[in-house]
């Protein structure tokens, strides 16, 4: 019987007959012409071989110790409660959310609106622009502002 | 004279409700007629007995926990067996040894050492990679066909004919070459 890898020839081989086997198997008892089958055909004899050795292996783990029912019914509770609990906190979080996305867009606009206004006509006006006290200041509050929320969504998506 | 009446008891806080408790024997007759076979499946796919209890537990709380459709018993079973194999899956992608999936690795056990003949199934069993030991238990142990294995573990039909003509090969071999023919089993 060719078995190990060396001898494989790549070959998918089956026989019609492996699940009638495997179903004789697992009843306990193979009828003659099918014993007789199994004994020429060296597919079966593999499939029968293997399939022993594993039920054998599988009766022997029939009497390991497994958790209780119970047990897994109340971790089943507990995490269905906590994940309800955490949805619940998503959805009391989302106005807030929604409120920074809009704060972050004000300060932008307005950012973007003082750039225009004071800072783009000309490079040199500009400058003398953010000499300005009051322009310089306003900037600076805006990107500090644009950082802190960046970081604070970095923060959340780790 | 008139009697004050006396504050009201405080109530009892509610039992489970008759619902919850049907639920509940419900689930109890499914785990103890499923839980043996999937606890030797994930016993022999992991080739861990501890982490396997533990994706025993979570096998049955996420099927708690899942939207699931109305299910026979065989397609719970199936059903079961799929949680399973993800939750193997991604127990080894989350710790980034992916390949174990595919490849044959060492299989680990705090167990105690398995004595004679099971030692030695055990041994060319850990000779497998993990989707080799599914599906020859999925087969033979279980004895499922290739569409049913196909689902459990998420591949082609098709792709299950030669996954398993391979393993099984591989398997009969190591099998052979440790002289465990089935006149050993008796």
């Amino acid at each position: 019987m060719k078995r190990n890898g060396d001898d494989m020839d790549g070959q998918v081989r089956e026989c019609p007959r492996e699940r009638e086997a495997l179903a004789a198997i697992a009843a306990g008892a193979l009828e003659p012409g099918l014993e007789r089958h199994v004994a020429q055909c060296a597919e079966c004899r593999e499939v029968m071989a293997v399939s022993a050795w594993l039920q054998g292996i599988a009766r022997e783990d029939a009497g390991a110790i497994l958790p209780r029912a119970e047990r897994v019914w109340w971790r089943a509770q507990v995490d269905r409660r906590l994940a309800a609990r955490h949805a619940l906190a998503e959805r009391a979080a989302r106005p807030i959310r929604w409120f920074e996305r809009g704060a972050a867009a004000a300060i932008a606009i307005t950012l973007g609106g003082l750039l225009w206004s004071h800072a783009i006509p000309t490079a040199g006006a500009a400058l003398d622009r953010l000499s300005d006290p009051t322009t310089f200041g306003a900037l600076a509050a805006g990107l500090l502002a644009l950082a802190a929320l960046a970081a604070r969504g970095a923060v959340r998506a780790r | 004279m008139m009697t004050r009446e006396p504050p009201a008891a405080p109530r009892e806080p509610l039992g489970p409700s008759r619902q919850e408790q049907d639920e509940r024997a419900t689930f109890r007759a499914l785990y103890e007629r499923t839980s043996p076979r999937i606890a030797a499946y994930l016993r022999r796919v992991t080739g861990s007995p501890d982490w396997s209890e533990d994706l025993l537990q979570d096998t049955y709380v996420r099927y708690l926990n899942a939207r699931r459709p109305e299910m026979d018993e065989r397609q719970t079973v199936s059903y079961l067996f799929r949680i399973a194999t993800n939750l193997v899956y991604d127990g080894w992608r989350s710790m980034r040894r992916e390949r174990e999936w595919e490849e044959a690795a060492p299989a680990e056990s705090a167990a105690p050492e398995p004595v004679g003949l099971r030692r030695d199934v055990e041994e060319a069993l850990a000779k497998l990679s993990a989707r080799e030991r599914a599906l020859v238990w999925l087969a033979y142990v279980e004895g499922y066909a290739h569409k049913d294995i196909a689902r459990v573990l998420g591949v082609k039909d098709t792709s299950v004919r030669v996954l398993l003509f391979r393993a099984r090969r591989k398997l009969a071999g190591i099998l052979d070459e440790a002289g465990l023919t089935p006149e050993v089993l008796g």
